[in-house]
């Protein structure tokens, strides 16, 4: 089962929701995610969605369509709006089911990998990509996720890397790769 | 190995069109110079061109297209293969089910065209071996031909059965329905009982779960499909009511359409005008060439001929089915429904009067299983194919692949059909 397909259209912390439902899977699966916890990733979603408000910005660019925090964010004090970088490589069905799955009370956007979304700068706007941050190495990324970093990086504003798993997490050998030092001026833990 | 990633089968698919357009140049090319050979008028050949089944094709898609607007399609296919819960068979038997609801509403082309994305995420995502993917493919494809024949307005040979005047829309339907809603639970028997499951149940759980989450906010228009249900349900009544030689089926159609555009553009809704003009153009030179080989009159000559050596109207009836289904087989669906036709309208005016009803059924059933003989043969085979390789599902899927499914799936629909046709006559 490719892994990698799921995360791109519905997010790492939808998907880490939805394999941490099926712990029986966790052996067939860990050679591209690591083990999750239900309670941990509910309790990770709610802090970052907590962080969100509490930043204030009013345009989120995020590199994955992040279903979980955008249904958190939609019942939240939050009233900014989503912009979503999607992969040039990404195929038609898949964009087509990430434009129609995109959850009611939150304003949606999506921009072309490479596009640089308008009217978004450093003071309105924050760039936010989800990963694992393996014990003493840098965050790891889908590959795609990389790729486009490598673009936003010169945003000037704050680019944050968001770890979806506790520290130590042991990396998966399988379609992850390392991000560059200069992707990111901001980390957020996943511990909780 | 499924090619690089980040050049699909470009050429291939350019081949595969090439190939497709060649046919269509190479039958008008044929039907024009047949018909300057043997002294045909042109304009005879267009005044017999059946221009009624290319209104209803076109408008049919047309009004699929609103429907499938709604997401209700994607909706069922996905609430189906969260209740399959990943089971190989249970996959199966859900989605030949609701191969057979579409495929008596729209073509085959599209039919398989609505379902097919979520089936290619699905299939991606449970374990798969090459024996279930042909499985899998062929009984769709096989289903999509009997889901078609049993109405009407569900495939090409049926619509030109039903603008032939050999029966009436419900005479069809209450005869089409039964027999091939009891060969598609024969087919389903026949192959359900030899997929093996997959051991690892918790990945395919999984699997199933994850292709919920990627539909899971997409939401039916309630609303404009209770509309456009009801305009489908007035179609349905006006076909089965209204004197064709009053109001003819496609102008029902075209009025069907036109009614369902505009509520659901008053709705809000975006109409989506495109449509695959390929098999369209494909239907067309063919009917083309059976308009010119009807002119010729060898059509007429065939039929005396039969005629002449089988006195029996049954045996008569089953030497034709044979001979359709093999023309079926071998020169696909739409050349051998437009090629016979001429042959089974002039035997339902004479030896078979009477029947005509059956001998309807007959032709379809005949056309039908033929379609299912080779990938060639049915209409939407080689798209079926196309779509197959294009997913990378690690498996191909193609002629050689089907050809062993292929020739079980016909002689399963035939010996039914012609079991019917000798118990009914």
């Amino acid at each position: 089962m490719n892994i990698t397909e799921a995360i791109l259209e519905i997010g790492l912390l939808e998907t880490c929701r939805v394999i941490a439902r099926h712990p029986g899977s966790f052996d067939s699966v860990s050679l591209q995610f690591p083990e999750v916890n239900s309670r941990e990733t509910e309790e990770r979603i709610q802090s970052f969605a907590g962080w969100i408000v509490q930043e204030k910005k009013e345009l989120l660019f995020l590199m994955l369509p992040e279903l979980a925090l955008m249904e958190t964010l939609a019942f939240s004090d939050w009233k900014g709006s989503v912009i979503i970088a999607l992969p040039s490589d990404l195929d038609t069905k898949s964009r087509e089911r990430i434009f129609a799955n995109m959850p009611d009370n939150i304003r949606t956007e999506f921009v072309q990998e490479g596009t640089y979304p308008s009217d978004f700068r450093p003071d309105n706007g924050i760039v936010l990509c989800m990963g694992i941050l393996p014990e003493g190495y840098r965050p790891y990324l889908l590959p795609e996720c990389c790729r486009m970093m490598s673009l936003y990086k010169a945003f000037k504003g704050r680019r944050i890397f968001l770890s979806c798993f506790g520290s130590g997490t042991k990396a998966p050998e399988l379609g992850w790769v390392y991000a560059e030092d200069d992707f990111f001026n901001g980390y957020l833990a996943g511990d909780v | 190995m499924n090619g690089n990633p980040l050049f699909p089968k470009q050429g291939h698919k350019k081949a595969k069109d090439a190939a497709s357009f060649l046919l269509i140049a190479g039958v008008l090319g044929i039907s024009v110079l047949g018909a300057l050979a043997v002294k045909i008028p042109i304009k005879n050949v267009m005044e017999i061109f059946q221009y009624d089944v290319l209104i209803i094709l076109i408008t049919m898609e047309l009004f699929t297209n609103l429907i499938s607007g709604t997401n209700i399609m994607q909706y069922i296919a996905v609430r189906l293969a969260i209740k399959s819960n990943g089971s190989r068979r249970r996959i199966l038997i859900f989605f030949g089910a609701l191969m057979f609801l579409i495929s008596p509403l729209v073509n085959n082309i599209t039919a398989v065209l609505i379902i097919l994305p979520v089936i290619t995420v699905l299939l991606k995502a449970i374990t798969l071996d090459r024996a279930y993917i042909c499985v899998f493919f062929s009984i769709l494809l096989s289903i999509s031909n009997t889901g078609g024949a049993a109405s009407p307005i569900g495939d090409f040979p049926a619509i030109v059965i039903m603008t032939s005047g050999i029966t009436t829309f419900s005479d069809y339907l209450l005869r089409a329905m039964p027999l091939f809603l009891l060969t598609s639970i024969a087919l389903l028997s026949f192959w359900v009982f030899r997929v093996r499951e997959c051991i690892d149940g918790n990945v395919q759980k999984l699997a199933v779960d994850l292709l919920g989450t990627r539909y899971k906010h997409i939401k039916v228009d309630k609303k404009t499909l209770l509309g456009l249900c009801l305009i489908f349900v007035g179609m349905f009544f006006a076909w089965s009511l209204i004197p064709r030689d009053w109001m003819p089926p496609e102008t029902v159609a075209l009025i069907g359409y036109t009614v369902g555009a505009v509520f659901s553009a008053l709705r809000g809704n975006a109409l989506k005008l495109t449509i695959d003009f390929k098999p369209i153009l494909t239907i067309a030179v063919f009917l083309f060439l059976a308009g010119t080989v009807r002119s010729s009159g060898a059509l007429e000559s065939i039929a005396q001929l039969l005629q002449l050596h089988i006195q029996s109207p049954r045996l008569l009836l089953l030497a034709i089915m044979v001979i359709t289904s093999i023309a079926s087989g071998l020169f696909s669906a739409g050349p051998a429904a437009a090629a016979m036709m001429p042959i089974i309208v002039n035997l339902c005016e004479t030896t078979l009067a009477g029947k005509a009803h059956w001998a309807a059924i007959a032709y379809a059933a005949s056309i039908c299983a033929g379609s299912s003989m080779f990938l060639w043969s049915a209409t939407a085979g080689f798209i079926l194919s196309g779509k197959v390789d294009d997913a990378r599902l690690g498996y191909c899927w193609g002629i050689r692949e089907y050809l062993k499914y292929g020739i079980i799936n016909y002689s399963i629909q035939m010996a039914i059909a012609m079991a019917a046709i000798m118990l009914m006559l």
